[in-house]
């Protein structure tokens, strides 16, 4: 098989290709919804790392950030777009393409 | 949910079925409280004591997920087996009160429905155990049920919802315990006014 059939050179998104934010779209993939705390403790990062890949995949526009109040806390509900979602199996994809026909 | 709270609202369930049974006008008060105010009550509490330890998820809800086939199958063994349990404990399959007294093994062995859906969605096998504990719970209890005949027909199958809700019930407050102290709350600092 070339290069070419196997969807080379390849076009790996950059935005979800970093181990957090990979982290972070693996686990909003599973859910329909999860809060800051649920990915902190799924993920381990820290409030700080977790904060700052949140804004960068909410930008692209792949996750929605939904802030509210609960117990007079402030509370934030994260959940993976419909783009996201599709961005997200695209990646899947071509990672799939990069270790198929590898020998264990 | 590792905080026992799923295991209180069954046992609230099974230990207030057989107030229905005693007294019909307890159907309303039953659907009031069961159906509208403990679903939010819990959901009250799990905001304060559950969210804010281990964090909130809503699990990826898929409409395709009913399977009427398993379902079907389900019941037919539960026959199966009830046939077989009338035949052993009273060699008269006929009679058909000798099918009340089956009740709490019938009750007991469709338990597995709700036990196949929960290793389904969390992939953890122990919950065969809920199924596994409630066929032979109304096992027990048809069989003391046949050996002791009770006044009422109904009486073997409000003893194993009341024994099983008692059961439900200081499982999930056990795990409720068990939940807090091993879960602190997590203080995140969130600030939306620092936020760009």
């Amino acid at each position: 098989m070339s290069n070419e059939d196997r969807g080379f050179p390849l076009e790996i998104d950059k935005i979800i290709h970093e181990p957090a934010r990979l982290q972070i779209m693996t686990q909003l993939y599973v859910v329909d919804e999860a809060d800051f705390i649920y990915i902190m403790r799924q993920t381990g990062l820290t409030w700080g790392n977790l904060s700052s890949h949140m804004s960068k995949l909410e930008e692209a526009g792949y996750i929605d950030v939904k802030k509210e109040f609960q117990e007079k806390k402030p509370h934030t509900i994260l959940s993976m777009t419909k783009s996201g979602r599709v961005a997200f199996e695209k990646y899947r994809k071509m990672l799939d393409k990069v270790f198929e026909g590898l020998k264990d | 949910m590792k905080d026992g709270f799923s295991e209180i609202l069954a046992g609230f369930f099974f230990t207030m079925t057989p107030a229905i049974f005693i007294n019909p006008s307890f159907i309303s008060i039953f659907v009031v409280f069961y159906i509208i105010f403990l679903p939010q009550l819990i959901e009250r509490a799990r905001q304060k004591y559950t969210y804010p330890r281990v964090g909130y998820v809503k699990p990826r809800t898929d409409e395709t997920d009913f399977r009427p086939k398993g379902l079907l199958a389900l019941l037919l063994i539960v026959i199966v087996c009830s046939a077989i349990l009338v035949m052993i404990m009273t060699q008269n399959i006929a009679n058909y009160y000798n099918w009340f007294i089956m009740f709490p093994f019938i009750l007991g062995m469709t338990m597995l429905a709700p036990s196949a859906y929960l290793v389904d969605r969390t992939g953890s096998k122990i919950y065969w155990g809920f199924g596994i504990v409630t066929t032979i719970l109304g096992l027990v209890i048809s069989y003391l049920t046949t050996t002791f005949p009770p006044d009422g027909i109904f009486d073997g199958l409000l003893a194993f919802s009341m024994v099983l809700g008692a059961g439900l019930l200081v499982g999930g407050l056990i795990k409720f315990g068990y939940f807090i102290h091993s879960n602190p709350v997590i203080e995140v600092q969130e600030d939306y006014s620092s936020e760009q």
